[in-house]
């Protein structure tokens, strides 16, 4: 039962609640005495019992209030359940009684009645019940009785006439032919009280009127057997219950009569009656009018509680009912348990109480011994602390003295007067003062840590200087401390920091140094990159005007005295102006360099792949001859200055397509590759190459590893790729043999590693 | 009809002859007046100093301007002559031995109708005057006269 079950977890629940309070009190009981010894053996023992008797009665009274309310809670849900039940049964009760009516309503009206009944009952009529046609309606009522429960049934015909019968029902009772007459004269269905039948059972009459072709003919009368389906239902418990039944009762009377078979005694159908006078009966109660919970003494003279409702429809009364042990018994056996245990516990933590208690008497006496002992330790201890205080201030590790507050140094370990250079006696003198030692920049800020120590007990460690003897000044680290005996005076504890303090400085000294240096150098630089600048300028302005005028009077010298020339003359006149084209090309190649190498990098994430791949496009346009296969494996993301960058792979694919143009067919080659763990572009051909020896000078201006009548060009490309590259942070290198193709190689520094 | 004048401003004797070559290789009809450095060219345009009493209105048709001048160099010389009501919309070419990209930009925001550097090789630099000349005194339609007064 879930209500039993949560009565014991609530029961556990209580007792652990209980078993905790009590080590509590316990400890209580033996803080007591403690605290006030030494006391008298008898005093002890009266509070002791005291205590103990106080828990008792307290104890008694939870034990008490929780049967009470335990009690209280499963009466509350035996009404419940009681009323549960109730609703249940009068609901199957009112389902019987209606399914009976609506049988007979059936019946009455049934459509075969209209064949057979008007022949038999105007035979009937004439004959006895016991001709041929008497014969077939006993039969047809026979068929009927089982559809009613019925024990037996008869017919009448209006007239009140008995045309047949079944069984011994040759004489019908005088209350089924009061049904009977009432069916015939209201063309309904009726239904009797409960009501002895003749061999002594509980019968309940039903009249039927017979109903042929719109006439009625007859009333069909039935004794339905309540044995079969109703008392069942009514005795019948949903459920464990040794004690709980249901009555149906009614009052005639000045009785109540009980209308069904009993649990707990046999025979009573009707014939179990009590007098109204019994009050206290629940099935008096309910005749008497009272509905819902009550609480009584039933038929056999035991206690329980009820619930009574009325049956709609019928003069009949539910009453159910369980007895009160059933209900109360399983609360009141927890409560014995656990009341039980309870006192169990408290006589337990009361004899180990009292047996504690003795004990500390025999105690009392020892304690007074140790506590003597106790302070001895501390004086003891006291010694060593100031000991080890002495030794702490006699060390030789850091200065420690001691001054009043308006800085006379009253005492001062060898470590302190060596610092200052002073003897012992100086200070016994009391000439030695602590803002004597002070120099004046540092006075305020010492006045401001005394103020601290003073306020604080101690002050935070400050660097300051001490004045020496000879004049010198020491950079220390102090701090003060408040003495607490003396409120007037402070300890210092002083540490020779100079060492530090020189280190710090020179290092100071150095990074100025070294700063300035850098901007010195930065200063240089951008002087030295204006001066290009300007110098670049001016060449591109000055230095071209004077080839122009070679090269413009040559050109006059052919045109106006050609005639008068001899082919030599001639012939000297267009090596001027070649070598006057040529250093106007070399001027612009200078230009050129200088102006990668001064100009401000702009850094974006550029696509060296799509740079490539308009290079090859614009070369391919320019000599549309030649078969030279491209093979550009982009995207190849790098991050530098696209007009740069651009630069630079104008000049190394610039190369690779001049140098590969003696061939017939070629393949240039850009990609990226990872070398010695770096991101490295290389571009490679199958051109003409160069001999590694002269691979150092790759990268110089104007350096040329071919003939100009081989290849063309001024020397300067390479130059500025390399420029570029380094520009960049990166590094570029190449490799290569004579006919077998070169290769350069370069790298970027990869984006956020700007140098 | 008075032909159009040519104000060549440069201070190279060598280019001036060269320039003055290649003009006339060209069959050009023009006078062509020599500016030897920045203030003679201002003088000029101005109808002051050496040329007191020129009718400043009267204006030349094209401007060859170099850049490296003494005195005032040429984008001072071209500022004024912006700057001047009767030349504010005279066609003047820079004509210079740089293609620095500075110069070129402050060229054109100056107001350069034009800037052309001049190739080493005698070739090109004539081919390089002549077609000067055809479009900014044959080709281009000049502003008219109204607009410059």
């Amino acid at each position: 039962m879930p209500s039993s079950q949560a009565d014991l977890q609530a029961g556990a629940g209580e007792f652990t609640h209980r078993a905790t309070q009590i080590p509590e009190e316990k400890v209580r009981a033996r803080a007591g005495p403690s605290g006030s010894m030494p006391i008298t053996g008898s005093r002890h023992r009266s509070w002791f019992i005291l205590i103990l008797c106080l828990f008792a009665a307290a104890a008694a009274g939870a034990v008490y209030a929780m049967y009470h309310t335990q009690a209280a809670d499963a009466r509350s849900r035996g009404y419940a359940t009681l009323e549960a039940v109730s609703e249940l049964k009068v609901d199957s009760i009112t389902r019987w009684l209606g399914n009976i009516r609506i049988s007979g309503e059936a019946l009455s009206a049934d459509p075969i009645l209209n064949d057979q009944l008007p022949r038999l009952f105007s035979e009937g009529a004439k004959g006895s019940t016991a001709g041929p046609a008497a014969a077939v309606l006993q039969t047809w009522i026979s068929n009927q009785l089982p559809e009613f429960d019925a024990l037996d049934g008869c017919i009448f015909d209006l007239q009140g006439r008995l045309l047949a019968a079944t069984g011994k029902l040759v004489d019908p009772d005088s209350i089924l032919r009061d049904s009977v007459r009432e069916a015939a004269d209201t063309s309904g269905v009726v239904l009797s009280d409960l009501h002895l039948h003749f061999h002594g059972n509980a019968a309940l009459s039903v009249a039927i009127p017979l109903i042929a072709s719109g006439r009625a003919l007859g009333v069909l009368g039935l004794h339905v057997d309540p044995e079969v389906t109703l008392f069942p239902l009514i005795q019948s418990w949903p459920g464990p219950s040794p004690s709980s039944e249901s009555l149906l009762v009614e009052r005639r009377g000045d009785s109540v009569v009980y209308l069904n078979e009993l649990r707990h005694r046999h025979g009573t159908a009707l014939k179990l009656s009590l007098p109204l006078a019994k009050r206290e009966t629940p099935a008096v109660m309910a005749v008497e009018g009272l509905r819902g919970a009550v609480e009584g003494v039933d038929y056999r003279g035991n206690r329980v509680i009820a619930h009574i409702t009325d049956v709609p429809g019928t003069p009949w009364f539910l009453v159910v009912k369980t007895d009160v042990p059933e209900i109360i018994g399983p609360v009141r056996t927890r409560t014995i348990w656990f009341g039980f245990g309870l006192f169990a516990i408290i006589g337990l933590a009361g004899t180990a109480a009292g047996l504690q208690v003795s004990r500390r008497q025999r105690e009392g006496s020892l304690r007074l011994a140790l506590a003597e002992r106790d302070r001895q330790l501390a004086e003891r201890a006291l010694d060593l602390t100031a000991a080890r205080l002495r030794a702490v201030f006699e060390a030789d590790v850091m200065g420690a003295l001691v001054a009043d507050l308006d800085g006379t140094i009253t005492e001062a370990n060898d470590a302190f007067l060596r610092m200052i250079g002073r003897s012992r006696d100086d200070i016994l003198r009391g000439s030695v003062s602590w803002r004597e030692l002070t120099p004046k920049k540092f006075a305020s800020t010492d006045d401001a840590k005394i103020e601290e120590a003073r306020l604080q007990g101690a002050s935070a460690p400050y660097e300051k200087q001490i004045i020496c003897a000879d004049g010198r000044r020491v950079w220390v680290l102090a701090g003060l401390v408040l003495l607490p005996e003396e409120t007037e005076r402070f300890a210092a504890l002083v540490i020779d920091i100079s060492t530090q303090k020189k280190a710090e400085h020179e290092r100071a000294l150095l990074t100025a140094q070294l700063e300035e240096r850098v901007r010195r150098r930065t200063a240089q630089l951008e002087a030295a990159n204006k001066e290009l600048e300007s110098f670049s300028y001016s060449v591109s302005h000055d230095l071209r005007a004077p080839l122009r005028a070679m090269d413009g009077f040559s050109a006059a010298l052919q045109e106006d005295y050609g005639e008068r020339l001899d082919e030599q003359a001639k012939d000297f006149l267009t090596r001027i102006r070649q070598a006057a084209q040529r250093m106007a090309e070399l001027i612009d190649d200078l230009l050129g360099l200088s102006r990668v190498t001064i100009q401000q990098l702009r850094y974006e994430r550029v696509d060296l792949a799509q740079l490539a791949e308009a290079i090859a496009q614009d070369l391919t346009a320019c000599d549309g001859d030649r078969e030279v296969r491209w093979k550009i494996a982009g995207p190849l993301k790098a991050h530098g200055d696209p007009l740069l960058l651009r630069l630079l792979l104008e000049n190394l694919l610039g190369n690779a397509w001049k140098f590969t143009s003696r061939h017939q067919e070629a393949i240039i080659d850009l990609r990226a590759e990872v070398i010695d763990g770096e991101r490295t572009f290389v571009i490679r051909d199958d051109g003409a190459g160069f001999d590694m020896a002269y691979c150092d000078k790759l990268f110089t201006p104007f350096q040329r590893l071919h003939g100009a009548a081989e290849f063309p060009g001024t020397g300067i490309g390479l130059a500025i790729a390399g420029r570029i590259v380094a520009r960049h942070g990166g590094r570029i290198w190449a490799e290569a043999a004579p006919e077998q193709g070169a290769a350069f190689y370069f790298t970027l520094p990869a984006e956020g590693a700007k140098q | 009809m008075k032909t159009p004048v040519i104000l060549l401003v440069e201070d190279n004797p060598d280019d001036v002859a060269l320039i003055l070559r290649a003009l006339r290789g060209n069959h050009i009809s023009n006078e062509i007046v020599i500016a030897k450095d920045g203030v003679e060219a201002l003088d000029y345009v101005c109808g002051r100093g050496t040329y007191e009493g020129r009718d400043p209105n009267d204006t030349p048709a094209l401007i060859l301007l170099d850049l490296k001048l003494p005195k005032l160099n040429g984008f001072d010389v071209l500022s004024a002559v912006r700057q001047n009501e009767a030349t504010r919309l005279t066609p003047v070419v820079i004509l210079t031995s740089s293609r620095e990209e500075a110069d070129v930009a402050k060229g054109y925001q100056n107001g350069a109708n034009s800037f052309v550097r001049k190739p080493i090789d005698f070739t090109e630099f004539a081919r390089a005057i002549k077609t000067l000349r055809v479009y900014w005194l044959l080709i281009n339609e000049p502003p008219p006269a109204a607009t410059r007064d």
